[in-house]
């Protein structure tokens, strides 16, 4: 009330004075106001562009995951499978391999089997040629006999001739069915070694595929478990990220409260134009109007309190 | 490479010593063949040997054959560890009888 009264002994040329001083000041506010909206305004666009790239590296982080062999269901499992199939291709290999060692170890034991019967045909050749030279030495004696028994022995010595010729004769067809007996013996060798080498196969291969095998399913498990790792930590990254996001945008509403404390200020300086002007408002009115002014401002001060959703 | 074997109680007992590979045939099928229709059960002794090619499983399972063809049973006993591993990747546990090396 004293302020008041104390502005009437001001000199009309101060009082001018110090209304274009409030009107710069009124339009010094109006300015930061207007500045202040405009780079919140840019501010939350950045925030808008941030959060979409963010969206989007975190979708190409995962899909790139998902290729190299993500445990969420695309590459790991793919990698498993083929691991898998390759066991079963190994089994399968394994399996036909050994039944073909199987079957040529029959043939072997068959080969070996007709072999021995050779050798028993062989062994009776060998006697019946025994029996051949036997058969030529008593044609030979009865020969000698009947040249002893002079003309009357003239007929047996023809006889014994014929019986020398057929010994001889059985004695050669012994020694070419002991030649084609050899000759087929040598044969079976020859056959017996083919399928020796049909037969024998090192069978380390088998073990050391296997443990590859085994080793590369322990490696797709140890990247999956990284990449399960990597994926969560990616998450959480990204939900730090958004979190701080919109706990900055939350701080982007000072702009609100600036503004209507700027309002106020514009207000004061408007009244206080209007003082110096003459035109004093009421009393009772203008203390009422100063209370609501304050009001807004006084609710709106903790800007922790209402969730902020920008996107 | 060497084959013993000798028959006990209804038992036969094969014992392959050294190398169990295709030149081991004769002496290894001598060793069953043709009395393995007279026992019950064959065992197979691998404690001795330190090598198996596929045509020594080939012979295995031409033993198997034959044996069960007469209603006998065949055991594989004491394989090493090498050998032991051929015959897991042959599964040749859902065929005979495994017995561990003692």
């Amino acid at each position: 009330m004293s302020s008041s009264s104390d502005a009437r002994f001001l000199e009309p040329s101060e009082v001018d004075h110090l209304r274009n001083e409030l009107r710069e000041a009124r339009a010094e506010v109006a300015r930061v106001r207007s500045v202040l909206a405009d780079a919140i305004a840019r501010i939350s666009t950045g925030f808008e562009g941030l959060h979409s790239e963010t969206a989007h590296h975190r979708e190409l982080l995962n899909s790139t995951l998902a290729i190299l062999g993500g445990a969420n269901d695309g590459g790991g499992l793919q990698l498993l499978k083929f691991t898998e199939e390759t066991r079963a291709t190994l089994q399968l290999f394994v399996r036909h391999l050994l039944e073909t060692s199987e079957k040529s170890m029959e043939m072997t034991h068959q080969l070996t089997d007709v072999t021995e019967r050779m050798e028993d045909v062989v062994s009776g050749v060998t006697g019946v040629q025994k029996i051949a030279s036997q058969t030529r030495l008593l044609a030979l004696n009865a020969t000698i006999e009947a040249a002893r028994a002079g003309k009357a022995g003239a007929g047996f010595a023809v006889v014994a001739d014929e019986v020398k010729t057929l010994a001889s004769n059985s004695g050669e067809f012994g020694n070419r069915i002991t030649h084609s007996v050899r000759a087929a013996s040598d044969s079976l060798g020859v056959a017996q070694g083919l399928v020796e080498e049909i037969a024998s196969e090192d069978m380390n291969f088998a073990i050391e595929s296997k443990a590859r095998i085994e080793e590369m399913l322990h490696e797709i498990t140890l990247v999956n478990e990284s990449v399960a790792s990597r994926l969560a930590e990616a998450e959480e990254a990204a939900g730090a990220l958004a979190t701080s996001m919109s706990s900055a945008v939350m701080g982007l509403q000072f702009e609100d409260i600036a503004a209507q404390l700027l309002t106020g200020v514009s207000r004061r300086l408007e009244r206080i134009e209007q003082a110096i002007g003459g035109e004093t408002p009421d009393r009772v009115e203008h203390d009422e109007k100063l209370v609501h002014a304050h009001t807004p401002i006084i609710e709106q001060s903790s800007v922790e309190a209402g969730d902020v959703e920008l996107f | 490479m060497t084959v013993h074997s000798y028959r006990d109680a209804g038992v036969l007992r094969i014992s392959v010593i050294g190398r169990f590979d295709f030149k081991s045939h004769q002496e290894f099928r001598k060793a069953y063949h043709p009395t393995v229709g007279d026992v019950g059960h064959v065992v197979v002794d691998l404690s001795g040997t330190d090598y198996v090619d596929s045509s020594a499983l080939g012979m295995l399972l031409v033993l198997r054959k034959e044996a069960v063809k007469s209603g006998a049973t065949v055991e594989l006993a004491g394989a090493s560890d090498t050998v032991g591993r051929i015959l897991e990747i042959a599964k040749f546990g859902d065929l005979f009888r495994m017995a561990s090396a003692r």
